[in-house]
């Protein structure tokens, strides 16, 4: 039959810039979750976030949060330009920028010579990387790892500014 | 007895031989989670040494403490000789008052070990009086420490940086910022002053520093 849109190309679909866009540069308008794709989801460094962030794939805060952060099964990281003034839980967390906070690691917290951090980091298994200096408190309990069973965060309630 | 041995890792740090730090963790090897206190920063290898066993490490960064000593006015009246005792009671309230800011631990908290390094060496008698007083309330029966005690003050072993790296190796790294107000004293003079310690062993060693292992009184 006649057709007379078949040489039209298909429209695309102008979407805002997502506040929480994958790391994958592709051009489609639609993006799959960054799990689907083994790549993190980026909060960027001129983004401000206050409230409760929970999602069920990986994540790389360059920005400013304030409140919490929970990604029970996945692995989380603070940027070098990352400002987190929020309690963080995640199955690995990774610090290259600033937490005021506590930290749960299900599986493991890795601290960077970039980081500041104050507050408290419950974990089965704790890396201070080389030229790291830490201020406050580490719970470790390797009998934890893998396991995900009797981990206790540190606490679910919002972070406050506090003494280290 | 001189201790002469010293080496140097593959990151250039200087590692101290300790024979005194095995004997202070073999009787806490049972402790589950084991308290840890450390004045300092907590550094790579502290946190590596501890991190295959159960414990809840607190690092202090106390040396920040020393920023900015506290300083007391006098309240003689102008003429007369001002009065020593109550000079050193205000300085002794004002050092209690901000270590026991810097020491807010969870009621309760009791630790096995403290690591108090070369922290004694930077604190006046007051300053000294007053962070074991803050100290204790975190201490128990059972508690141990280890210090290095600076007995000459021409020893050039200030400014520096520790960490566990193994039971018998204590890592050192140099720190960049000035040194702050120093004290080198007699092992009796420090220990007359940690109230709720007693020095169980000591080694001098060759740098000038008098390493301690201490006890719970």
């Amino acid at each position: 039959m006649f057709d007379r849109n078949k040489d039209r190309q298909p429209e695309k679909i102008e979407t805002p810039a997502p506040v929480v866009a994958a790391i994958d540069n592709s051009s489609t308008a639609y993006r799959a979750p960054a799990a689907a794709t083994g790549k993190s989801a980026i909060l960027g460094a001129t983004i401000r976030v206050k409230g409760e962030i929970s999602g069920d794939e990986n994540l790389l805060i360059e920005g400013h949060v304030e409140g919490s952060v929970s990604l029970s099964a996945h692995e989380l990281t603070i940027g070098k330009t990352g400002k987190v003034h929020a309690n963080l839980t995640a199955r690995t967390i990774r610090i290259d920028g600033e937490v005021h906070g506590d930290i749960a690691g299900k599986e493991k917290v890795v601290v960077s010579s970039t980081s500041n951090i104050k507050g408290t980091i419950v974990t089965p298994k704790m890396t201070l990387e080389e030229g790291a200096r830490f201020k406050g408190t580490i719970d470790i309990d390797p009998a934890h790892a893998n396991s995900g069973t009797g981990f206790k965060p540190a606490t679910d309630k919002p972070a406050t500014d506090k003494p280290a | 007895m001189l201790n002469t041995a010293e080496q140097f890792d593959n990151s250039g740090r200087q590692v101290l031989q300790t024979r005194l730090m095995p004997d202070l963790l073999e009787p806490l090897a049972g402790n589950s989670p084991l308290m840890v206190f450390d004045v300092g920063y907590g550094v790579h290898e502290t946190v590596e040494f501890f991190g295959n066993r159960r414990c809840r490490l607190h690092f202090s960064a106390l040396h920040n403490c020393l920023q900015a000593p506290p300083v007391i006015r006098s309240k003689t009246p102008f003429g007369q000789l001002p009065d020593a005792d109550e000079h050193d009671t205000a300085l002794y309230l004002a050092w209690l008052d901000r270590f026991r800011s810097a020491l807010q631990f969870e009621p309760g908290t009791r630790f096995d070990l403290c690591l108090l390094w070369d922290f004694l060496n930077y604190l006046d008698d007051q300053a000294l009086k007053a962070f074991a007083d803050a100290l204790a309330p975190f201490t128990g029966p059972q508690t141990l420490g280890h210090a290095y005690i600076l007995l000459k003050s021409d020893a050039d072993v200030l400014n520096r940086e520790y960490g566990l790296k193994a039971a018998n190796q204590i890592s050192v790294r140099p720190v960049n910022h000035a040194t702050p107000a120093f004290f080198a004293r007699p092992q009796a003079r420090v220990t007359s002053m940690m109230k709720g310690f007693v020095v169980k062993h000591s080694v001098l060693r060759r740098d000038g520093l008098l390493e301690a292992a201490l006890k719970s009184t």
